[in-house]
């Protein structure tokens, strides 16, 4: 998120930045973001995960009228196919063949465990010991998030990505036209 | 007569005292005189505290029995009988008792003693999440017949689950380059409608305690 929000200079600063483990925490927290959003304009992204489109998501997710200084954006159907869709960068940061990434990361249907499986057969063994899971008694491996920030952070295109995802491109473009109501 | 009472346990201190010489410190923050403080009590009041004790305890412990002050050598302790499938080995002094254990005694005492403002460090320290939960009701009942004021610091999400506390009862210390600034939580809009949308407390205030780059705490080997 905050790779998309420098896109655009000086528009966005960021005050404070929410963050909790899982879909749970924007289940909770919507509604009060989105009252909150009448004080100071709140960027809420969401992966899509099993629902079908993201306006069932986003109507499911939020039972009264959307404020309009909350932008509320749905990544399809996780944060990880955003990654996946700059297929040269992952390529590159995963040590591993462009033909083993996927062509069209938003049709994974769990772009975690693609993800993972990709790091499986990575040259790089910080790879693939960060990301790979022990065991079957973990679900990420132990410094997955650690690793993939380095990544967003350092070396993801956002150019190229959004060339392979669509509800990247949107969300950008949202933050781009967004401007806030007084 | 009314006092302030700044306490932070360290039970090492308690459990080990020849091993931390030197003049005590006054007004014993960290607890070394703890046990001489629970021997000056009258004893029918000290019983009446420890029972109190015994019972929060024994929800955080469901193996304890019995706790109860008891001397030997003029020295004053405080023993704990817990539930063991050999008879009579169920038996602890202070000086075995966990951490959090100490920790939570020292703050369901305090609670009860004396009438004027009690400072406490961070109690969440050595404790079971659920237990901290709690701290926030313990100290409304315990303090409800008395006039007492309570202080206490915090990083615990956990303390602040609790929806009765009023966002007035909240301050944030947030560090800048002109000194720390202090405000109440019910000060910042953003916090209140969070809180009315269905956050906790703590949900609704400490991303804000968070460091603002943290996100990007990376080691490299």
């Amino acid at each position: 998120m905050f790779r998309i929000l420098e896109r655009f200079g000086n528009k966005y600063f960021i005050a404070n930045s929410y963050a909790g483990n899982g879909s749970g925490y924007i289940k909770k927290g919507i509604s009060g973001f989105n009252q909150a959003s009448k004080f100071n304009p709140f960027f809420v992204l969401t992966d899509l995960d099993t629902y079908l489109c993201p306006s069932g998501l986003i109507n499911d997710r939020l039972k009264v009228q959307k404020e309009s200084n909350l932008i509320f954006r749905v990544a399809i159907r996780e944060v990880e196919s955003w990654l996946l869709a700059d297929r040269k960068g992952i390529s590159d940061f995963m040590g591993v063949d462009l033909k083993q990434i996927p062509i069209r990361s938003e049709l994974l249907p769990d772009p975690k465990r693609s993800l993972i499986s990709i790091a499986t057969i990575s040259k790089k063994r910080n790879i693939r010991e960060d990301l790979v899971p022990k065991n079957n008694n973990a679900t990420i491996g132990p410094n997955y998030n650690g690793r993939l920030i380095h990544f967003v952070l350092d070396s993801w295109s956002i150019d190229d990505a959004m060339k392979n995802s669509t509800s990247l491109a949107r969300a950008v473009a949202c933050i781009e036209k967004f401007q806030p109501s007084e | 007569m009314e006092s302030t009472v700044y306490l932070h346990l360290v039970p090492q201190l308690l459990k080990h005292p020849n091993s931390f010489t030197g003049p005590d410190l006054p007004g014993d923050p960290f607890g070394k005189g703890f046990l001489d403080r629970i021997s000056k009590v009258n004893e029918n009041t000290r019983k009446a505290w420890l029972r109190r004790i015994e019972k929060g305890l024994k929800f955080a412990v469901p193996q304890l029995k019995e706790l109860y002050y008891a001397e030997e050598g003029g020295k004053p302790h405080l023993e704990a009988i817990y539930e063991h499938w050999r008879p009579g080995a169920g038996k602890q002094r202070e000086d075995q008792f966990s951490d959090g254990t100490l920790r939570f005694i020292g703050l369901l005492w305090s609670l009860q003693e004396g009438d004027g403002l009690l400072l406490l460090e961070e109690p969440e320290l050595s404790l079971n999440g659920a237990i901290v939960a709690k701290i926030p009701s313990l100290i409304y009942s315990l303090q409800k017949p008395r006039k007492k004021q309570v202080i206490l610091t915090s990083h615990s999400i956990d303390i602040l689950t609790d929806r009765g506390i009023s966002l007035e009862e909240i301050l944030l210390l947030e560090p800048s380059i002109e000194g720390t600034q202090i405000r109440l939580a019910s000060k910042y809009p953003e916090i209140k409608s969070l809180l009315q949308g269905g956050l906790t407390p703590g949900e609704a205030i400490l991303p804000r305690t968070k460091p603002k780059k943290i996100n990007q705490l990376m080691f490299e080997f």
